[in-house]
Parts: C-alpha cells; structure tokens; sequence
C-alpha cells in the first residue's frame, strides 16, 4: 500500500515526530511510504491512504487548507488527521470534514518505533535535520491547569529503554521531549545512558526545579549541555527555583546558561494567580540569581488565533509592555542579567516601571544600551 | 527398568540460543539464509537494502507464503523443502534473532491475503538464559499472524512477495552490518552471475557449468539498488587460459571445478581471490577452507569454483564445511588436496620461467636508474629465471604448461633487449662532461671547511645538485661569532660595502645589477647576490619559489657549475672569516 505523510505548513522548529514514527510503523507493514510538507501539485506517488498531522490550534488554517487539498487531489485514499490540534477540537474538525478518520491522543503501538528520519532528506525544509528527538517517558506527574499533556497524554509512564538504540546513526545530538524527566524513576540510568552516548543533550521541555537536587545537577553537568532550561510558571515555586538554580551553580553551570520559562497571562478562578506584578517578581528574582528569563505568554489549550486572549488580571496595555520589553530591553525575546536591566528592575517599584520602555530619556536609553554592549562583550 | 519420558519441558531456552546464535558462525550469515529462501521460493529477482539507516530488508517477488506455509516456516527444524532446495533444515527464518530487535515477515502468495507476523528478537535474547521451556518462550515472542490491507497496485489474484525486515539492527552490530561488508559477503557467498562486461571469460565459464549439469540457480540481486555479481571482476590478472577439473570417485563425478590462474608472480588480492566450494550456486565454507586441504603452503596465485554435483555430499547446517558421516568426502578432499598441491608446484614453475612484471619495472626505471645498478638487477632476475622447476603432472594442467612457456619465452628476449640497452647507456656516459665534474665536485668536497664538509656530505648526491641554504649557516654563525655583530648589520654592511641592488634577467642568464648602469659578471654576480640574500632572508630559497626561478630555469650543467662556484666561495668564505678576526667575546 502506498501511504501519504502530510505535514501542513505551519511555523515549527521541529520536524513531524508523530509522522515519522507513523511512516516506521507503515513501513513495518510492507508499505510504502512518502513525506511532504504543505501542499504539493507534483508528487509522483498515488497514495491509497493519507495521514496528515497537525500542531497548536492557533495554527489550524494551515492544517484544514491540507485536508482540502489532498482531499481534492486523491479523492478516493482514505484520510486520516492526528495530532494535537485533532485531539483537543476532533468534533470541530469533523463536522468541517466528514469524511475524515481523527486520530486522538497518543497511537501508542507506532511510538515504539524508530522515526524515519530518512524521509527528512527529501523535504526541502528539514533535509538537514541532524537530531535525534527522544521522548524516554509519556505524561507528566503534575496537573498543572495551563498544560495539555495530562489530556493528551496522561499520567507519567515509560517509553523506552536503552536510549542508544534509539539515537540514530550519524545524529549530533539529542532533544529530550520528556514533559517532565526527572519524573521518571529511572532517570539515573538514563542520564548515565545519554553521558555514555556523549552526544550533545538538550533537555527541550525544560527541567522541573522542584525535583532539582544537588545529585541531579552534578550529574546533569556532566553531560554535553549548552544551556538548563527551568520552569518559573508559579511564584509558589520560588524556594525549588532558587534552590535549584544554586545545585546548577555549585556543580559549574554558568547562571547565565540558565534559561527560566515565565508563564505570564494564564487565567483560572482561583487556580493560580498571575498578575502583572507577580510577573515582575519573577522576572527580578531570575535576574538577581543572574539568570536570564524567557516569558511565555499564555495561550488557551483551544485558541484559534494566537495572542487573542487576555487574562481578566492583565490589560491589553500591560501585554503589550511586555511584548515592547522584549524586543527593547531584552535580548531575542529573553532578559538576560544586564547589569542595567537587573538595576532597572531593582529600582522599580511596580511592574509599570520595570517594563516601561518610553518614559526613559533617549539619552538614557543609549546609556542602558551601551552598558549592555559592553555586557556582551565581558561576558563573551 | 523405567523408560525416561520426555516433555515439552525437556527443550530449555537455551536451546533456541544454541540454534540462532551458535549455528550461523558469522552474523552476516543470517543474509544468506534469508536470499537461499527467497531462491528457494522461485524468486526471479530479491533486492536487499536498509530503509531508514538501521532496518535491513530483503524482498524478493518469489511465491511467498500463504498462512499454513508461514506457520510451517516458523517451526525449528521441521522444513517443507526437500534437498532439491537450497535450504532444507528449516531453521533459516530464525537466524536473524542475535543481530536486531524484531524480525518482522510481510508474505503474499497469490490467491492469499497478505500476511504479517513479528518474531520480537529483544524479548527473545533476554530469555535464552532463563529456565523456561523453549516452547514457552517461542509462542512468547512471536505474534499473531495478522492480515493486512491491500494498496491499488496490488492484487489478491497476482501478487507474491516475501519481505523479511530486521529491525532496529542492534548498536553493537553496526561495525559488522556496514555496506562494503554486506556486498563483499552477498557476493561471494549466493549464487549470483558473473559481470560479464568487466570478467568476460565469465560467459564461457558459465557456458561450461552448464554443459557440465552444474546448477548454478543464478539469481539477479540487488543491494541498494546495486545488482550484485560474483567474481572475479576482472580478465587481465588472469592468463587467458580456464583449467577446468572433474573430481571423479569410483567411477562417478562428485565435482567439477575451473580455474584462473594469475599471471603476475603474486598471491591475488580479494576480491579477486580464492577457491570456493559451491553447492547449488551457494558457497559452503570460507576462502580459508581449501588452504587446510594443500597441507602445505599454498600461494593464492588461482581463482576458481568447485561445484558439488554428487546429491549424498551434504553441507553442514552452518555452511561452513560438508557433513562428515559421508564415504566420499575423505576421498575427495584428498583429491582437491592434490589438485592444490599442483597448483602451487605450477606456481613455483611460473616464477622461475617468467617475470613479465619485473621487466616491465625494470624498463621503466631504465631511463633514470645508474646503468650499473641496472645491470645488478638484470644480473640477479636471470639467475632467478635459469632455476630449474619441474611442471606438475596433473593432466588438467597441461595446457598452462604451453602457456607459462610462451610467455617465458618472450620475457626472456626482451629482458636481452633491455640489457643491450643498459650496455649501450654505461658506453655513452663514460664521456658525459656533467659526470665528469661531479667527481671534480665530489673530490672537492673531500678538502672542504669541516663545517661545511659536514653540511654537504649531509645531503644526497642529487641533493647536491642543488643550492643548499643550510650550507650558508656556518658562515652565518662564524660571523655572527667573531664579530659580535646582529645579522641585520651584517647585512647592511655587505650591501654598502658592495653595492648590488637586483638579480636580472640577462641575454646569457642571470646578470647582477649594481647601482649606477654597471652589470657584472652572470656566475660571480649571481653567486654574490646570492650570498647576501641568503644573509637576508635565507626562507625564501625554496624550490619552487620566484626567488630562485633564475636558477632552476638553467641547464644542468650551468646549474652545477653555479652551485661549485657558490660552494667555493662559501668555502672561501668561511676560512677568510676564520682567519681574520679574533673570536668576540659576547
């Protein structure tokens, strides 16, 4: 049988995982597969079945023009869509396609498989992918209300063991998926595996502080690492944080390699309270330890269009701070340790004065600018 | 008196281990049982290649397998085949279990739906140590048999296929499983044709295997989309000469075998090397196998197939050797003994008669080689080619006698041709002038300054021919020493005192220019100038390099009167310095 893999064209920095373990587990049928991204008039290859995957639901448009499209074209393979968009929204997709089979969730039986990186040569956008993505366990210990994995994927759990069999001949490296990693009990192993292996790692969904101990960090410092990445969603966890950021420092990890997620505009009664001030304290905090954050605007689990929604604790005005912040006052979309931003954040007394861009004098600006050259230069 | 009973219980793990592992001596060998399958299943063409960098698949387009034939194939040594096919214990589908995680059989007969079923290696592997019935653990890892669904291109009637895919081949079998590997293997171990477009003798190879029963089962594979051939690949090793054998036994031809034999005085090289046992066009054993049976040196100077055409001579179920309990195998490998014991008394007698190769060498080196040197040479190949060799008696070889002799023949007149040459050579250079003021040169370097006596002897007599910047180095040292001076002064000093400017380009060569309109002299001037440059920046003088282009533009012998000049005046030089001024102490 001839399969279709369909990845629709939307912005990511990640090649389709899910497609490629779906191509695999075709393969293991005898089929034959291909893979392509967005929509191709000239494909040579006359599919019986079509597998399209999709990603956030913001990025739905990209994902029904494909089923359309193909639908038009091969009208008679049969079609079927997965992924995170078809998981969270199958009715929507369905009443808008008919005639489509909606996968939901995890096909737990093509996880196993190896991905079939080899298909990436012939897509023109990933044809130099040269990492192997790992996920070494499903799900995720925590509920934490403004994450999709516990819908998706469910409670923490094993996937595979003896990565190195998993690492695929003549990658350079190693994006670790896991939602939570040191979740797993079995992560001294797998830490041991991933320092056998001496790949370059990158623990990619971030590293939860809370489970973070001076054991951990040593052993984490030990691997090829370029940068930690934590989570500093919830003021709660300022203790863990900080507390974590010290066991990454005491083993030799530069703090200035430490990279915070900073979830900002999540809304839900009573769950969590995010406010434009409990955003600034976050901020501060990271960049007094010297660490450099990286705010994470919140977005529904079902959004339709990115950057629409606005938590009833935050004004458009204050997002739009943030967003202002970013591109001025901080360094691709992040704010690292400047000493001037950590001065600036230190003299504010609310989030309004931290973030404010244009108050500041032009002279001053080019002041706070030049102090950050110089920065970059001392730290370089 | 009771009776031992045996259960279910009485066939351990172990078993399975002893079988999958222990029987195929080499893991690539599971290849060969996986191909000996599909010829057996009448495949007209299988294509072996790795999908996704670590799943090695072979697919063939033979009958393939409806449900009763899959299940039968899976049971251990209990094969539908009879010995007409290749295979026939009925243990090959496992032989994939030590290299990959899962074997994984994807089968269509015609009339029969596809079919799959996956045998899980890894589990399997992990359970050969435990105490638990081999039946246990067989219906343990092997999965269902499930049908699975038809593209357009197929069709329930017509299609047939078998696809056998290891997957996940395991990290510690990368090394082995590399493609150079695999290829080498597939073709010298399955019965596949000749490239007749690169090894022509092939086609009258195959001509004559035929005539003489051989089956050959010739099958068209593919590795990634290379079709594979055995070899030889090439004819020009060869003599054009194909010995051809029958083993004969009381009366009836157990084998018959041809052979190539080398036409330079050396052992070949793979792959172009070895004599090979061949069943049913499958080689049985390795190359090594025949070297045991000479029981005494042999020199690999042939290429050739032996092909089993008796029925009762059975290989082993390794392929590795036949089977012993058989009347006809001693006898036999006496013979094939023998045989190799005459192939290496032919190769004795080829190397005392001919020396084509060497000739060639020698012709070619005759151009720049010293004529007495040459003459050595000659002298010591023609005592090596009036050795006398007796030429075996086996039959089959005497058409190789006519052959070596010509060829002998031959050589031995050219290699006279070459030594009237070197004789007329050595005439001609007794009065060659360029010899004759080497000696001078070499005499002169006798009596030099003992530094830079030391510095000449140092360098080869072809390095002698050229400019020796080392050479300046004493004289750098000895004024450096004596008059306590920077070499920077020095320099400047020189020029002043001299006034040289430039090295042109004159009508008779290289002319020094000082300053106003005044030219001096080409040799003296030019060995001046080059005195102080070298003072100055002595890096520049390379070979090679503009600086000295002036130099390597002249003839030899303009060159070698240059460089005595130059060496005189150094050596003036040096003892001028020497002389004159009392040692500074710095």
């Amino acid at each position: 049988m001839k399969i279709l893999l369909v990845e629709p064209s939307y912005y990511t920095k990640f090649p389709p995982l899910g497609l490629l373990k779906l191509a695999s587990y075709y393969r293991s049928r005898g089929n034959q597969v291909k893979l392509v991204r967005g929509l191709h008039e000239d494909l040579g290859f006359k599919p019986d079945q079509i597998a399209i995957t999709s990603l956030f639901t913001y990025a739905w448009k990209q994902v029904h023009e494909t089923i359309d499209f193909y639908h038009n074209k091969f009208s008679t393979a049969k079609m079927r869509v997965g992924g995170i968009y078809a998981s969270l929204m199958p009715s929507r997709l369905q009443s808008a396609f008919p005639f489509i089979d909606i996968n939901i969730g995890l096909f737990e039986e093509a996880d196993k498989y190896l991905p079939a990186y080899d298909l990436l040569e012939e897509v023109e956008e990933w044809k130099n992918w040269d990492s192997t993505i790992l996920f070494t366990s499903r799900g995720c210990i925590r509920h934490c209300p403004y994450c999709v994995v516990p819908q998706i994927e469910g409670n923490v759990r094993r996937t595979i063991e003896d990565l190195k069999r998993y690492v695929y001949p003549g990658h350079k490296r190693i994006i670790l998926w896991d939602n939570n990693f040191f979740a797993s009990p079995n992560w001294k192993k797998l830490l041991n595996e991933l320092y056998d292996i001496n790949l370059p790692v990158d623990f990619n969904q971030g590293i939860d502080c809370r489970l973070i101990d001076d054991e951990k960090a040593g052993m984490i410092a030990t691997l090829r690492i370029s940068d930690i990445r934590l989570a500093f969603d919830n003021i709660d966890v300022k203790k863990s944080f900080t507390n974590a950021v010290t066991c990454f420092s005491n083993n030799g990890i530069n703090r200035r390699k430490i990279f915070a997620y900073v979830l900002y505009n999540f809304y839900a009664e009573g769950l969590l309270e995010d406010t434009p001030e409990v955003f600034f304290e976050r901020v501060k905090h990271i960049a007094e330890l010297g660490c450099v954050s990286y705010p994470m605007r919140y977005e529904p689990l079902f959004a339709l269009e990115k950057n629409c929604f606005t938590s009833p604790l935050w004004t458009a005005d204050q997002l739009d701070m943030v967003v202002k912040a970013r591109r001025i006052l901080g360094f691709g979309g992040a704010f690292p340790p400047y000493i001037g931003l950590v001065n600036k954040l230190q003299k504010a007394n609310c989030f309004e004065e931290a973030f404010s861009v244009f108050p500041l004098k032009r002279n001053n600006l080019s002041e706070l600018m030049r102090e950050q050259k110089a920065e970059i230069i001392l730290s370089a | 008196m009771s009776v031992v009973r045996f259960t279910d219980e009485a066939f351990g793990a172990k078993l399975i281990e002893a079988i999958t592992a222990g029987l195929y001596d080499g893991n690539l060998n599971c290849l060969r049982e996986y191909v000996q399958n599909s010829i057996d299943s009448k495949a007209k063409r299988i294509d072996v290649y790795f999908e996704n960098k670590i799943t090695l698949v072979i697919k063939d387009n033979g009958e393939g397998m409806d449900k009763e034939k899959l299940e039968n194939a899976l049971q251990f040594g209990k094969s539908e085949k009879t010995e007409k096919d290749i295979g026939w214990r009925g243990i090959g589908l496992w032989s994939g279990v030590p290299t990959c995680r899962k074997i994984v059989i994807v089968t269509k007969r015609q009339k029969n739906p596809k079919l799959r079923i996956e045998i899980n290696a890894d589990q399997l592997r992990e359970k050969y140590n435990q105490p638990i019935p081999a039946i246990k653990v067989l219906s343990a890892v092997t999965g269902n048999i499930e049908e699975l669904e038809l593209g357009a291109d197929e069709s329930i009637q017509d299609s047939q296929y078998t696809m056998i895919r290891l997957e996940g081949i395991l990290p510690n079998q990368y090394a082995i499983f590399n493609d150079k590997d695999i290829k080498d293997y597939l073709s010298r171990t399955i019965p596949v044709p000749f490239n007749i477009r690169e090894f022509k003798l092939g086609k009258e190879i195959s001509k004559r295997l035929l005539e003489k029963g051989v089956e050959t089962r010739e099958t068209v594979v593919f590795f990634e989309n290379q079709q594979i051939f055995r070899p030889p690949y090439a004819d020009d090793l060869f003599f054009d000469y194909l010995i051809d054998k029958e083993f004969v036994i009381k009366g009836q031809t157990i084998a018959y075998g041809w052979f190539l034999s080398s036409k330079n005085n050396r052992a070949l090289t793979p792959p172009n090397r070895g004599i090979y046992f061949k069943k049913k066009g499958m080689t049985i054993g390795e190359e090594t196998l025949i070297s045991k049976l000479s029981e005494q040196t042999y020199n690999q100077w042939q290429y050739g197939e032996i092909h089993i055409i008796n029925e009762s001579l059975k290989e082993n179920a390794a392929r590795n050797n036949f089977e012993a309990n058989n009347d006809l195998l001693d006898p036999f490998y006496k013979q094939v003994g023998e045989f190799v014991r005459s192939f290496q008394s032919m190769n004795y007698y080829q190397s005392s008669n001919v020396a084509s190769n060497k000739i060639e060498q020698l012709k070619k080196q005759a151009d720049i080689e010293d004529p007495k040197k040459m003459q050595n040479k000659i002298d010591r190949l023609k005592t090596r080619l009036e050795r006398n060799r007796s030429f075996p008696a086996e039959p089959a070889l005497n058409g190789m006698k006519k052959i070596i002799d010509n060829v002998s023949t031959k050589d031995k007149e050219s290699l006279k041709k070459l030594e009237e040459q070197v004789e007329e050579k050595r005439k001609v250079q007794k009065n060659d002038p360029i010899k004759e003021k080497r000696d001078q040169f070499n005499e002169f370097i006798k009596t030099a300054h003992p530094s830079l006596k030391k510095h000449l002897e140092k360098t080869t007599q072809k390095g002698k021919m050229e400019l020796n910047i080392d050479a300046m180095d004493p004289v750098k040292d000895i004024l450096q020493q004596k008059t306590g001076l920077t070499l920077d002064t020095i320099c400047k000093l020189s020029q002043k005192a001299y006034d040289w400017k430039t090295v042109e380009k004159g009508d008779n060569g290289p002319i020094l220019k000082l300053s106003g309109e005044v030219y001096c002299d080409r040799n003296f001037g030019v060995m001046i100038h080059a005195l102080h440059d070298l003072f100055v920046n002595s890096a520049k003088h390379k070979k090679g390099e503009p600086t000295f282009a002036f130099f390597e533009s002249m003839t030899e012998e303009e060159r070698l009167h240059i460089i005595m000049d130059f060496t005189a005046a150094q050596d003036l030089v040096l003892r001028l310095i020497e002389k004159s001024i009392p040692n500074k102490k710095t």
